[in-house]
Formats: structure tokens, C-alpha cells, sequence
């Protein structure tokens, strides 16, 4: 049974002067446990694939099925519960809170889970960034780090809520690609050791020929 | 919880140092503000020794009468003894009710040989030692028989002691006031103008010196301190109050003159409020007027400090927009912001609370100045100016001030778009 599924997804960008259709007619079906790879130009509609996927976007028209449930009858308090207890992001800038620590931003995802308590929230951090190679610098903050040692915070971030599925848009886009090689090592990991479904959005051929499968989009539409 | 919120609060008083001491300057101004505004208020009503029974007390400072053929004509003032005994010594429901001069006036001290000291004096009766709650140092205050056989007795103020005797320790010395020997009974502790009815520097029974009365010896110089076994008690007091005037009036009639009550005797707070004998205050008028300057004082700050909020939250939407993307609700953004910021009016509100009490003692001279006094300066102590009552209201007006500045904006960045958000669109 697949775990991401979009049917017929359309999304236009409307502002004052164009209009875009960044998706068109979209279908894509993603199975539970694999590790799919986005490509295709700049500006033909990956990231905003990908946030559809996440929830962090909604489509124009279509539907978007995870896990079983449509995104479309989500309320935001409920949507908000599937991001955190599902999901994990890794964003191409990394997006750490450069005004907190190592620690307290791979604790983010834990301070919207009910039920944990401080120190649950840090052994669980700890025990993350113990993974990703990163415990000695978890009193770090982001601006004192490397990028890629930034990407592998932000992946311990994505990693600590424990989700089945981890959306990445570009994580090596801004990394070298000896850095660039460690994430993907990290990545293929988490897939293949703990059976996460990974959807990744990359330029790199070399990056994609890793993964099980890989969906190309140009100008909006899937291209086979 | 409060831990994670001290955290990221503090996270952001780093990471924003400039706009984060901007907004607390201006919130503590405007709480600096506002608490001397209320402070003003407070001294004039809140309990503090030796008035600590204020918010038990009614006050007759003046009274009013007009002629019963011609109304237009009324006299207002203070009264003559018989008639604050017939109208309110006969009292049945209060405490305790004490007769006094409703003002001080000039004395001079002297002990034979010794330079003079001009001093204010209060003339009054035994209960108004139950009524307020002076601190004896030395000897004790004077009684009924004293007050009955007007006894040239006194208590003095500790500052007066020194300067008279050069020892607070005073009970029994003698000295001249106004040339007539009297003898000490007792010493208290200083009292500020600010105590109203309680202030002098020299306490001898009223008996023990000439009152002076006109109009019939209806008026005079006295006034009347009711204190009520609880305030719930205070309607019937004056009801009481309207049917001994009535009776009085009755006695009264071949002078002619008429007593009317104007609603007295007033409570704490609309004693406050008196502008002239001849007419009622109106307290709630002031009560408004007082809110309203609150009001502006909250409302003008809080938009330019909205801006404030704003700007620092417009510098975190990368943060907030991340956040949404790891599972916080809108409900959780909002109240995160709004109790972040709360964390800092409060800092500020505290750090305006105490500027205005270390304002008030500085400037007390100018702020706390007494119309009416012998030109005494009035001096403040903590405990008038730090009550609960003061304490709340600070607290108030900061959970007040953060609302106003902060709900728009945090109600904003919370409905942002996640995407858009997040790559700082
Ligand atoms: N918020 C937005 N408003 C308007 N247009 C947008 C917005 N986001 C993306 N677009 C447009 O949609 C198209 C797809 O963008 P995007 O998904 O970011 O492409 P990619 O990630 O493949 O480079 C682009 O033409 C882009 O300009
Ligand atoms: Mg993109």
C-alpha cells in the first residue's frame, strides 16, 4: 500500500501580475519504505511537490493521501500532529534557529509531542545527534558549525521525532561534495537500515542512481 | 513548559539585543508612568500605619448647614464639640468614633531656656488613639479623664523629642506650648502629611485649648473619624448619622439654622475626592478620569510598541514558519509569542514599577505636596507605597500592555503561510 499518494495535483501561484502553474495534473504514488528522488530544471515545481507532500503547502486542486488520510479534511491542529508525529524535514538552507543551540533546535520537533518530559525531549536529542556523528558539538550553535555539519544537525532535527517519512529538498545543494557524500550516506541509512520512506529533491545524477526510483518533472508536469 | 519559555525567551533577548532593550525601555515607561499616576492615588487611600484602618474609616471633616427660610444661604466647615458630639458621638453601630481638629495648625515648643520650635498641633479626643494606629516609643497616649478634666497633656512625634529634649524617651518632660506648661504623655514614631487626618508634630486633647465656635456654636474646628467594625456596617452608620442630624436639627431650631448631610460621612475614597465642603464628590467621575489616563497611558505606548513586536517577529518568521514544519499548531505559535513577550513586559513592568517607587521617593516634595499643611514637606515610607493593591494593578497593566502590543502582531506571524514563511518571503 503506498504512503504518499497525490492524485491529479495542480497548484497555481497566483499574484498580482502572473500567474503560475507551477503543478500540473500530478499522480504520484510512493510506497512505504522506499527512497524516491525528485529532478528536473530550477523553477519546474520540485519544492512545491514536496511541500504538498509535507503538508506545509496545499494543492489547487487534487488530493494528497498519507498514511491513509486525505490532507484536505485536516484541521490545522490535527495536520500540525501528523507533521510531528510523521515527518521529518531537511531543507537545502538548513533552517536551524541560529539563536539556539545544537541541542535545543534537534529538541524542536519534541516540544510539540504531548507527553514527553525535559529530560525524555534530551536523551532523545542526544541519542540522535550521537547518530549522526555530532554529539561532541551538541553546545555548539548552527553559525559555529560547517555546512555540513549543519545539514547532518538539521537531519538529527528531522530524525528526532522518529518519523516514518523524511522529505528533503536539495540537502546537498549548498554542501561540497565530500560533505555532500556523508549526507547521502546518512540518508540511504535512514532508509535502508530503519526503513524510512525518503523523498529527496536533488540535481545530482550521481545522488538520484542511489535512490529506488526517481520522479522527473519538467515545466509542472511528471515526465516519464 | 516555563523552562522551555524562559529559554526561548532569553534565546531572543539574545539574538535581538537592540529592538528586545528598545521595547523594554518603552514598556517600563510606560508602567513607570502609569504606577506614579497610581501612586498618587494610593497614598490617599491605602492602608498604611498610622492609617491602617482606612479602608474601615469614615471621614465628617466638614459639615454643612443652610437657613431653614432660606435655603440659598449655607455655611460648610468644620463643627463646634456639641455638635459633633450630638451627631456622632451618640453613634451606636461603629468601632470606635474620634472628634479632632480637621486641621493642624501652627504651635510654637519651647522648654524654658531653650530655643523655640514651631511645630504643627492637632487637638483631639481619646478615641483617636483606637481610631489610628500610632507607634508608641515612649509612654502612652492620653485618656478619657485626661480629655474629660482637659488636662495639659501631649504627645509628641519623635523628631519633635529630639529637637525639644534630645532624647526620644520623653514621657513625662514638660515644656511650653504656645507659653502654657504641658507634659509629656507619650512619643510616636514620625507621621507623613500623606496620613491625612493622623498628621501632626503635637497631640493634646482638644479640650486643653480654645476651639473657637461661631454661628450659634454650631460650627467650630472640629471634624469626625468614624471607624466602622467593618465596612458592610457603613450604610447603616449613615443612616444612623441622618437620624441624629434630624434629631439635632430639632434642637437646634431657634438658631435658625438647618444641618444637611450631603450623603456624610464619605468613605476612604471619596474623602479623597473632595474638592470643597459645599459639595459632594464624585468619585466615580474621578475613578473614570483616573482609567482614562490609564487607558491613554497603555493605548499610546502599546501601538508604538506593536511596531516593535512586529519587527522583531518579521526577523523570525524563518523560525516560526520551521517551527509549524516540526508540528507546533497555530494555538501554540500564538500563545508561545504572546507569552514570550509577556515574559518581558513583566521584566519591564518590574523595572518600571520599581523606577516609579524610587521616583516617588526622590521627588516626593513636588509629588505627594499637601495643599493645606503648615508647610511641612511630606515625607513616604515603602510600606504606603508598596501594597498589593499597587502590586496587581502593575501586573494588570502589564498583562494589558502586552495584549495591546503584541495579539496583532503574534496573531499575524501565526497565520503566515508555512512555505513562504520559512524561505523568508
Ligand atoms: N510562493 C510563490 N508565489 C509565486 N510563485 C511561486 C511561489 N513558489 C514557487 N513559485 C513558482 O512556481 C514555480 C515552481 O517553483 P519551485 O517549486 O520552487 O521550483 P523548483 O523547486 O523546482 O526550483 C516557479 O516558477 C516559481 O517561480
Ligand atoms: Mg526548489
Amino acid at each position: 500500500m503506498a504512503i504518499i499518494e497525490l492524485k491529479e495535483v495542480n497548484k497555481v501561484f497566483r499574484t498580482d501580475e502572473v500567474e503560475t502553474q507551477a503543478l500540473e495534473n500530478v499522480n504520484i504514488s510512493i510506497a512505504k519504505g522506499e527512497f524516491v528522488s525528485i529532478m528536473g530544471p530550477s523553477g519546474c515545481g520540485k519544492s512545491t511537490l514536496l511541500n504538498i507532500i509535507g503538508l506545509l503547502d496545499t494543492p489547487t486542486s487534487g488530493t494528497v493521501t498519507i498514511n491513509g488520510t486525505m490532507a484536505a479534511n485536516m484541521k490545522d491542529s490535527a495536520m500540525a500532529a501528523f507533521r510531528n508525529a510523521k515527518l521529518g524535514f531537511v531543507f537545502q538552507s538548513f533552517h536551524l534557529i541560529n539563536s539556539l543551540n545544537v541541542l535545543d533546535n534537534v529538541e524542536l520537533p519534541l516540544l510539540y509531542r504531548h507527553g514527553l518530559s525535559g529530560s525524555e525531549r534530551t536523551a532523545r536529542a542526544k541519542e540522535v545527534l550521537e547518530r549522526v556523528g555530532l554529539s561532541h558539538r551538541m553546545y555548539h550553535r548552527p553559525s559555529q558549525l560547517s555546512g555540513g555539519q549543519c545539514q547532518r544537525v538539521a537531519i538529527a532535527r528531522a530524525l528526532a521525532g522518529n518519523p516514518e517519512i523524511i522529505l528533503a529538498d536539495e540537502p546537498t545543494g549548498n554542501l561540497d561534495s565530500r560533505m555532500g557524500a556523508e549526507v547521502m550516506q546518512l540518508l540511504g541509512e535512514l532508509n535502508s537500515q530503519d526503513g524510512r520512506t525518503i523523498v529527496m529533491v536533488t540535481h545530482n545524477d550521481d545522488q538520484a542512481a542511489l535512490t529506488d526510483r526517481i520522479i522527473r518533472l519538467y515545466d509542472g508536469r511528471q515526465v516519464m | 513548559m516555563i523552562k522551555q519559555l524562559i529559554k526561548q525567551t532569553l534565546a531572543q533577548l539574545r539574538s535581538q539585543r537592540m529592538l528586545t532593550a528598545v521595547s523594554i525601555i518603552g514598556s517600563a515607561l510606560s508602567i513607570f508612568l502609569i504606577m506614579v499616576v497610581v501612586m498618587l492615588h494610593q497614598v490617599q487611600v491605602a492602608p498604611f500605619a498610622p492609617v491602617s484602618n482606612r479602608p474601615r474609616m469614615l471621614h465628617a471633616d466638614w459639615a454643612s448647614m443652610q437657613v431653614i427660610d432660606a435655603p440659598q444661604y449655607c455655611s460648610n466647615g468644620p463643627i463646634s464639640e456639641k455638635t459633633a458630639k450630638s451627631q456622632f458621638g451618640k453613634l451606636t453601630i461603629p468601632e470606635a468614633v474620634t472628634i479632632c481638629n480637621s486641621e493642624t495648625r501652627p504651635a510654637n515648643l519651647q522648654v524654658p531656656g531653650s530655643k523655640s520650635v514651631g511645630s504643627d498641633l492637632r487637638g483631639t479626643d481619646e478615641q483617636y488613639w483606637t481610631v489610628f494606629d500610632f507607634t508608641f516609643i515612649d509612654g502612652k497616649p492620653y485618656n478619657k479623664a485626661d480629655v474629660d478634666s482637659k488636662l495639659h497633656v501631649a504627645v509628641i512625634d519623635r523628631s519633635t523629642a529630639r529637637l525639644l529634649f534630645g532624647t526620644e524617651k520623653a514621657a513625662g518632660r514638660e515644656f511650653l506650648m504656645n507659653y502654657v506648661p504641658y507634659t509629656v504623655a507619650g512619643v510616636v514614631r514620625d507621621v507623613s502629611v500623606l496620613a491625612d487626618g493622623a498628621f501632626s508634630h503635637v497631640w493634646v486633647p482638644y479640650t486643653s485649648f480654645d476651639q473657637g465656635e461661631w454661628l450659634s456654636n454650631l460650627m467650630g474646628s472640629l471634624c469626625v473619624t468614624i471607624l466602622a467594625k467593618s465596612p458592610d456596617d457603613f450604610d447603616a452608620i449613615r443612616a444612623e448619622y441622618e437620624r441624629n442630624v434630624a434629631e439635632y436639627n430639632k434642637e437646634i431650631s431657634s438658631t435658625g439654622w438647618e444641618f444637611i448631610t450631603r450623603n456624610r460621612p464619605y468613605d476612604q475614597e471619596k474623602n479623597a475626592s473632595v474638592i470643597a465642603a459645599n459639595l459632594e464628590p464624585d468619585e466615580k467621575a474621578d475613578r473614570r478620569t483616573r482609567w482614562i489616563i490609564y487607558a491613554i497611558l497603555l493605548i499610546v505606548p502599546a501601538i508604538n510598541l506593536s511596531g516593535m513586536t512586529e519587527s522583531r517577529m518579521r526577523r523570525r518568521v524563518e523560525e516560526l514558519g520551521v517551527r509549524r514544519a516540526f508540528g507546533c499548531t497555530r494555538a501554540q505559535l500564538l500563545a508561545q509569542l504572546f507569552s514570550e513577550n509577556l515574559l518581558i513586559t513583566i521584566l519591564s513592568g518590574l523595572i518600571g514599577w520599581l523606577a516609579s517607587i524610587g521616583f516617588a521617593f526622590l521627588f516626593s516634595n513636588f509629588l505627594f505636596s499637601q495643599s493645606y499643611n503648615t508647610g511641612t514637606q511630606p515625607f513616604i515610607e515603602l510600606n504606603m507605597l508598596v501594597q498589593p493593591s499597587t502590586f496587581g494593578l502593575a501586573i494588570l497593566f502589564c498583562f494589558i500592555l502586552n495584549f495591546l502590543s503584541s495579539s496583532f502582531p503574534a496573531w499575524k506571524a501565526s497565520r503566515a503561510n508555512i512555505v513562504n514563511a520559512i524561505n523568508k518571503h
